[in-house]
């Protein structure tokens, strides 16, 4: 048993705004998969739990003109098993794949992921790479702002009695994306590092590294020199030194060290440029 | 508090009362008495306690139990004097994939799950299916084998 608390299916958003403005201490569940870890943990449970998971207006994966919306009720696995996605987004349809495992992604959705907002995890980094912009909906209005302004601390989204309703990123033709991760075991637990990269359809790339410091991590100087570089050894020297003067990720993590997690981020990078086949294999590491 | 659920499990229809805070995992074990569903980790990490919800497999320690009010729930007993069933427990026999059996029926309903999906499933999809399920006992050797012998 979990600590008690009341449990409420509304199914429409007014209902749940006029159950988030009565009560003091309420909390969202979405797929639960990161709500009732915390609270089986946890000294107390919030008096009400407001389950989401009916509100039709926050489900589905659509396009429209140039861009693709992915509601924030949507699960991992429908993510995965999109094919609007897979041929759109690769880095997408990547972190579905490497996220959890089957059971985990047929509950968790892409929105609870977002807004518990940990340091790890599949999506943040994906999204910031993507310039995604989130839709918020509250009892007034829909707001829309980009993903880097929402989210912006560990577990921090600036939702005030508001709900994330979707997430959209532009598609661009020729737009080329790529995810890989670390993690101690495969699946089963955050990524100890992970990478999202783009190269949109005018050469420049941006890259997003995950969990080496408070929010995905993005360096200027890393983009440009991968935009304007050949990609050769001494380039990865140069990235290298540049990751390493300007990163510093908690010392007391107890997943993996600093110096690792350093060599981690250009090893993930290049991992991300050989999927999108702009380096070869004579590149190591 | 509490409050009454409608719900289908393993093909019967149960109106219970059933408070808040409870688990579906905890319905199902103590209010029910469907021990057959394993209690591991508690956290979603193991698999012992997988069910499938709405033909989909999922983990029933992190769900509660008035998350299947309306919906359909089929557990390891449920599958019972099935088809599949039979031809698991053989191929799981003939593997040796079973020692002490408790991550079996979260095993065996991954498994299901697997092939209501398809019927022929490849390598990959069934690292897919079992990847997130823990044995402490065979190795996953026996049990990847013992899947591939149905195909
Ligand atoms: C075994 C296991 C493995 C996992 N593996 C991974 C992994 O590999 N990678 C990874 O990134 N994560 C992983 N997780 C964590 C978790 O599954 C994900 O973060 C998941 O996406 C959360 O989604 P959810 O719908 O379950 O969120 P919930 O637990 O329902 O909600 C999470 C938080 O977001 C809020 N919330 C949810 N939806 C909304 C919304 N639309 N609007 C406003 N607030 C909302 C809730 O109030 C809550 O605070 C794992 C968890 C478990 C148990
Ligand atoms: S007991 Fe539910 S996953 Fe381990
Ligand atoms: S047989 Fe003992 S845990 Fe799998």
């Amino acid at each position: 048993m979990f600590n008690p608390f009341v449990y409420k299916r509304p199914n429409n958003l007014e209902q749940v705004f006029t159950l988030l403005d009565q009560n003091e201490d309420v909390k969202i569940i979405a797929g639960g998969t990161d709500l009732l870890v915390k609270l089986r943990e946890a000294d107390r449970s919030p008096e009400l739990l407001v389950d989401i998971k009916d509100l039709e207006k926050l489900k589905g994966i659509k396009k429209n003109k140039n861009e693709i919306k992915i509601g924030a009720l949507t699960t991992i696995t429908e993510i995965k098993e999109s094919k609007l996605i897979k041929d759109e987004f690769d880095a997408l349809y990547q972190a579905a794949s490497q996220f959890g495992c089957y059971e985990i992604r047929n509950r968790a959705t892409i929105g609870g992921n977002v807004v518990h907002a940990s340091p790890g995890a599949e999506f943040g980094v994906v999204l910031f790479a993507l310039n995604a912009e989130v839709e918020v909906v509250g009892k007034r209005d829909v707001k829309r702002m980009p993903i880097k302004e929402f989210l912006y601390d560990v577990g921090s989204v600036k939702l005030n009695n508001e709900l994330l309703k979707s997430i959209i990123i532009k598609n661009k033709p020729d737009l080329k994306s790529s995810y890989h991760r670390i993690s101690r075991v495969k699946g089963m637990d955050l990524a100890l590092v992970n990478a999202a990269l783009v190269k949109d359809d005018k050469a420049q790339y941006t890259s997003y590294f995950g969990a080496v410091a408070r929010t995905p991590y993005n360096n200027n100087k890393v983009d440009e020199l991968l935009s304007q570089s050949n990609l050769n050894k001494a380039l990865f020297v140069k990235i290298q030194k540049i990751v390493d003067e300007s990163i510093s990720p908690r010392a007391t993590s107890l997943r993996a060290s600093p110096e690792y997690k350093k060599k981690m981020v250009v090893s993930l990078l290049k991992k991300c440029l050989r999927d999108i086949g702009e380096i070869g294999d004579d590149i190591d590491g | 508090m509490a409050k009454t659920i409608n719900t289908i499990i393993n093909n019967e229809k149960h109106e219970i009362e059933v408070p808040y805070q409870m688990s579906l995992l905890e319905l199902l074990r103590e209010e029910l008495n469907m021990t057959g569903t394993k209690e591991g980790c508690g956290n979603g990490e193991c698999g012992a306690c997988t069910v499938l919800l709405d033909d989909l497999p999922v983990r029933s320690c992190i769900i509660l139990a008035h998350e299947i009010d309306q919906k359909e729930v089929v557990t390891i007993e449920g599958l019972k004097n099935t088809g599949d069933y039979e031809k698991i427990k053989e191929v799981f026999m003939a593997e040796d994939a079973v020692q002490c059996g408790f991550c079996t029926p979260g095993f065996v309903m991954a498994v299901k799950a697997l092939l209501n999906r398809t019927k022929y499933p490849n390598d990959q999809d069934i690292k897919e299916a079992l990847g997130g399920h823990l044995c402490r006992c065979t190795g996953y050797e026996a049990i990847h084998k013992a899947v591939k012998r149905l195909v």
